[in-house]
C-alpha cells in the first residue's frame, strides 16, 4: 500500500518539468551564478594581516575602555595620529603577536572627524554593551569580523563576572579542611595559614580565567585566518543556506494534491479509505530523499568549482539536509493554513527564503547584526542564517558547541512546521471545495 | 436510520455563507438501484454528493450510508464507495493506465487482482488504444472516459457519479450508460447526477428532481409524469369527421382543448384515463381512417416547467 503511493507520487514528481527545473536545476544554475559573481570578489578585500582594521576607541567610562583594551591588546596595536596617519606605537612585548587591529584612544569628535577622513574604518564605544558608532570602508567579511572580535569581548564580559561571583562565593563559604590537612593546620600559625590559602584560591581561579582566555583568542584566530584566505567564502554560506531552505514550493506540492479544497484529485483521494497523514508522507518522503540526495551533489558541486567548505563533510551535508526539511515542511504547513491562496503560496515560496536569506544577512552583512540585536528571536530561528551560520563555524571552529548550538533552533524550527502540517491534514471536511 | 436503505439523508442543510444549497433535504437510495439527481445548474446536486461523501462540512442533518453514519474518517464506508466528480480529477503526469491503477491501488492491494480490475476499466470506458496517453493529449471526451474509469475501477459497493456524460460523444455516452446499468447488474448502487433528463429517464429506477436545494418529486419518472396533472398532446389528421364523433369527443371529460380546423383535430388528455388507443378505436368504430396521427407525451422537463415555472434543461 505505502508502496503503491510512494511510486506514483515519486512519479507524479518528477515528471513534472516545472518541478525538474526549480527544483533541480535551479540550485546548481544559482550556485554556478554566484560563483562567478563572487570570483570577482574574492581579489579586492585584503587579508588582516596586510590591512588590520582601524578603529577608534571612545568612552565615557575609564574601566570599560581599559578592560576593553586589555582584551584587544591580544591581537591588537595602539596607535596614534601622526601626520593624518595612525602609527603604532611599539611596545616591547608585542613583537611576535598578530595584529589584526588597530585602536586609536580619542573622544567623539576627533573620531567622527577622522572617520570622515577615512583615517579608520570604525568607532567603537566602550560601555556596557560595547557598540560600533559608525564604520567606513568595511567589506562585510571585515565588518563581520569585527563584530565577532566586539561579541568576544561581551562575551568574556559575562564570563569574567560571573567568574567574579564565583570568586566571591568560594571566598565567602570556604573550607580550611578543603585546603589543609588536620596535621598542616596544628603545625602552622594563623598567620601563614591565611595567606597560603589566599594563593591557593587564587591560583585556582586564575586557572579558570586564562583557560577561557586563551579559547577565545584561540578561536579568533582560527577565524581570522580562514577569512584572510577567502573573503568571499561568507557569501557561498549564505547562497548555501538560501538553497537549502528554497524548496518550499515542493513542500506544498506535498499536500495540495492530497487535500480536497486544493485539487479536484485531492477531493477524489480524500474519499478513498486512505488516510491523508498516509498519503502525506508517501509523498513527502520520496521528495525529502531526493532533496537530501541533491544537496549532496550541491556541496560537491561546490567543490569542483574549487571552493571548500572544510573538511566536515557529514555536519555540512546534514546541516542542508536539515535546510531542506525545514523548507519542505514550511511548504506543506503553508499549503494546510491557505488552501486556497494558491497565488499567495506561490509568492511565499519564493519570499519567504528572500526574506529570511535578507535578515539572515545574505545581502547586506550588517542586516544581520541590526536583526539580531532587535529580533533575537527572529535571528535565532531564522532557518537560512541558521544554516549559514553553521557552516561558518563548522569551517571555523575547532570543536562542534556552536554548531549544535545552532541547529537545536532548526530542529525547532522543524518540529513546529511539521506539527502544523499535520495538524492541518486531520481537518477532514471542509466549509468549502 | 432505515437499515434496508443504502444511503439515507435526513433533514440535511448545507449553507455557503447566506446561500442555502441544500435545504432541509431529504432522500433515500435502496440497494442496487439507479438512482438519478436531476436538475438545473446551481441546483445543488454536486454540493449534496460532497455532504454525503463528508467531503464538506454541512449546517444541520445526518447522513448515513451502509445503515451506519458517515463522517469523514468514516473510512471503512469510503472503502467500499466510487466517486466520479464532476470536473476531471486524475493526474497530469501519469498516463491513462497508471492513472486508473494508482486509483485502483487507494483500494485494491492485490497486484493481481488489481491488474484486471484496471483492465476491465479500461475495456469498459474504451480507452484501450489510449493506455499509454498523458491526460493532457486526451480529448475532452476521452478525458471524461478516464476520470469514469478512475471512479469505478475497484468496483465499489456504492458508486457516485457527477455528470459523468458532459461532453461524451453521443456513441461512447450511450457505452458508458450501458456499463453503468452494467455495475448494477453486477451489485453496485449507482447514484447518478445529470441535468440530461433522457439518461435519466432511460437508465435510473427512481429519481429526485432538485431545485435550489429542495426536493421537489421523487419516484420512477413514470410515476413522476403520470402523477402530475399534465396532459398528453393528440393530433390527427382527418378529412371526413363527422358531427357525432366529435360531440363523443366534447363529451369525453378526460378531453380538452378541442379543436377541428382544416381537416386537422387537436385535443389534450390525461395521458393515462385517455389514450391514443381510445381515440383510435372510436374512429374505427364510426368507420373512420385518419391520414396521421400523432401524439406527444410530458416529459420530465415539463414536470419541471409546470411546478417552477422554468425550463430544466439549460440553453445547450
Ligand atoms: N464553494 C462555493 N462557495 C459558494 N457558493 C457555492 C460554492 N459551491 C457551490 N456554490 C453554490 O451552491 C449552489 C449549488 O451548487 P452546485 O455546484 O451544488 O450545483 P449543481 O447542481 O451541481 O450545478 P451544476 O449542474 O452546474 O453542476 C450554487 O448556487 C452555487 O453557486
Ligand atoms: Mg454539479
Amino acid at each position: 500500500m505505502f508502496s503503491h503511493l510512494i511510486r506514483y507520487y515519486s512519479q507524479v514528481y518528477f515528471k513534472n518539468k516545472s518541478n525538474i527545473i526549480w527544483t533541480f536545476l535551479f540550485p546548481f544554475a544559482y550556485i554556478t551564478i554566484i560563483f562567478f559573481a563572487l570570483s570577482g570578489l574574492m581579489e579586492p578585500e585584503a587579508s588582516l594581516q596586510e590591512e588590520p582594521i582601524k578603529i577608534a576607541i571612545i568612552s565615557a567610562d575609564s574601566q570599560e575602555e581599559s578592560d576593553l583594551i586589555d582584551y584587544l591588546d591580544y591581537f591588537s596595536a595602539n596607535a596614534i595620529l601622526e601626520d593624518g596617519e595612525l602609527q603604532i606605537i611599539e611596545k616591547n612585548n608585542s613583537v611576535d603577536k598578530e595584529i589584526y587591529l588597530i585602536y586609536h584612544q580619542t573622544d567623539e569628535a576627533k573620531a567622527r572627524e577622522m572617520i570622515k577622513n577615512k583615517q579608520i574604518n570604525a568607532i567603537v564605544e566602550a560601555k556596557n554593551p560595547i557598540t560600533i558608532k559608525d564604520s567606513q570602508g568595511l567589506g562585510d567579511v571585515k565588518m563581520g569580523i569585527l563584530t565577532q572580535f566586539l561579541d568576544g569581548y561581551e562575551t568574556n564580559r559575562k564570563l569574567t563576572i560571573s567568574l567574579e561571583h564565583q570568586y566571591e562565593a568560594k571566598y565567602s563559604n570556604v573550607d580550611v579542611l578543603d585546603y589543609f590537612s588536620q596535621e598542616e593546620l596544628a603545625s602552622k600559625t594563623f598567620e601563614e595559614i591565611s595567606t597560603e590559602m589566599e594563593a591557593k584560591i587564587d591560583a585556582e581561579i586564575s586557572d579558570e580565567i586564562l583557560a577561557v582566555i586563551e579559547s577565545q583568542t584561540d578561536v579568533f584566530e582560527e577565524q581570522a585566518d580562514s577569512d584572510s584566505t577567502n573573503p568571499a567564502l561568507i557569501y557561498f554560506f549564505a547562497a548555501i543556506g538560501y538553497l537549502a531552505f528554497y524548496p518550499i514550493s515542493a513542500g506544498s506540492y506535498t499536500v495540495e494534491h492530497i487535500i480536497a479544497n486544493q485539487s479536484e484529485r485531492g477531493k477524489r483521494n480524500s474519499v478513498s479509505g486512505v488516510t491523508k497523514t498516509k498519503m502525506f508522507f508517501a509523498s513527502f518522503l520520496p521528495l525529502f530523499i531526493i532533496q537530501a540526495f541533491f544537496s549532496w551533489l550541491i556541496y560537491h558541486y561546490v567543490g569542483l568549482l574549487g571552493v571548500s567548505l572544510g573538511h566536515r563533510q557529514v555536519q555540512i551535508v546534514s546541516l542542508m539536509i536539515l535546510g531542506n526539511l525545514a523548507a519542505l515542511l514550511t511548504g506543506s504547513a503553508l499549503a494546510t493554513l491557505l488552501p486556497f491562496q494558491k497565488n499567495l503560496r506561490t509568492a511565499l515560496g519564493i519570499g519567504i527564503p528572500l526574506f529570511f536569506g535578507f535578515t539572515s544577512g545574505m545581502m547586506i552583512h550588517h542586516i544581520a547584526i541590526l536583526i539580531s540585536d532587535n529580533f533575537p528571536i527572529l535571528h535565532k530561528i531564522n532557518p537560512v542564517g541558521i544554516v549559514s551560520r553553521g557552516l561558518y563555524v563548522l569551517y571555523s571552529d575547532s570543536n562542534l558547541v556552536r554548531f549544535f548550538d545552532a541547529i537545536k533552533f532548526l530542529g525547532i524550527y522543524i518540529l513546529v512546521f511539521l506539527v502544523i502540517t499535520l495538524y492541518g491534514l486531520r481537518k477532514n471536511s471542509y466549509e468549502r471545495l | 436510520m432505515n437499515k434496508n436503505f443504502e444511503i439515507e439523508v435526513v433533514d440535511l442543510v448545507k449553507k455557503y455563507k447566506e446561500l442555502v444549497a441544500v435545504d432541509h433535504l431529504n432522500l433515500s437510495v435502496y440497494e442496487n438501484e439507479i438512482f438519478g439527481l436531476l436538475g438545473p445548474n446551481g441546483s445543488g446536486k454536486s454540493t449534496l454528493i460532497n455532504c454525503i461523501l463528508a467531503l464538506l462540512r454541512y449546517d444541520q442533518g445526518k447522513v448515513y450510508i451502509f445503515g451506519e453514519e458517515m463522517t469523514a474518517t468514516s473510512f471503512k464506508i469510503k472503502q467500499k464507495i466510487g466517486y466520479v466528480p464532476q470536473d476531471i480529477a486524475v493526474y497530469e503526469e501519469l498516463t491513462v493506465q497508471e492513472n486508473i491503477d494508482y486509483f485502483c491501488g487507494l483500494y485494491i492491494f492485490d497486484k493481481h487482482q488489481r491488474k484486471q480490475h484496471v483492465d476491465e476499466a479500461i475495456d469498459f470506458t474504451g480507452l484501450d488504444k489510449f493506455r499509454k496517453f498523458v491526460p493532457s493529449k486526451l480529448s475532452g471526451g476521452l478525458l471524461r472516459r478516464l476520470n469514469l474509469a478512475c471512479g469505478i475501477a475497484h468496483k465499489p459497493k456504492l458508486i457516485f457519479l457527477d455528470e459523468p456524460t458532459v461532453a461524451v460523444d453521443p456513441q461512447s455516452r450511450n457505452r458508458i450508460l450501458e456499463g453503468i446499468e452494467d455495475l448494477r447488474k453486477q451489485g453496485s448502487t449507482i447514484v447518478y447526477t445529470t441535468h440530461y433528463m433522457e439518461e435519466v429517464e432511460m437508465l435510473c429506477d427512481r429519481l429526485v428532481i432538485l431545485d435550489q436545494g429542495q426536493v421537489l418529486v421523487t419516484g420512477s419518472s413514470e410515476e413522476i409524469i403520470s402523477n402530475s396533472s399534465l396532459a398528453q398532446s393528440i393530433d390527427v389528421v382527418i378529412f371526413d369527421l363527422t358531427d357525432s364523433v366529435l360531440n363523443i369527443l366534447e363529451q369525453e371529460p378526460e378531453i380538452s382543448h378541442l379543436t377541428y380546423q382544416d381537416a386537422k383535430l387537436s385535443f389534450k388528455t390525461n395521458s393515462n384515463r385517455y389514450t391514443l388507443l381510445d381515440l383510435l378505436n372510436l374512429l374505427e368504430e364510426h368507420n373512420l381512417k385518419p391520414v396521421s396521427v400523432s401524439s406527444e407525451k410530458p416529459t420530465l422537463n415539463d414536470v419541471f416547467l409546470e411546478i417552477t415555472g422554468k425550463e430544466l434543461k439549460d440553453n445547450v
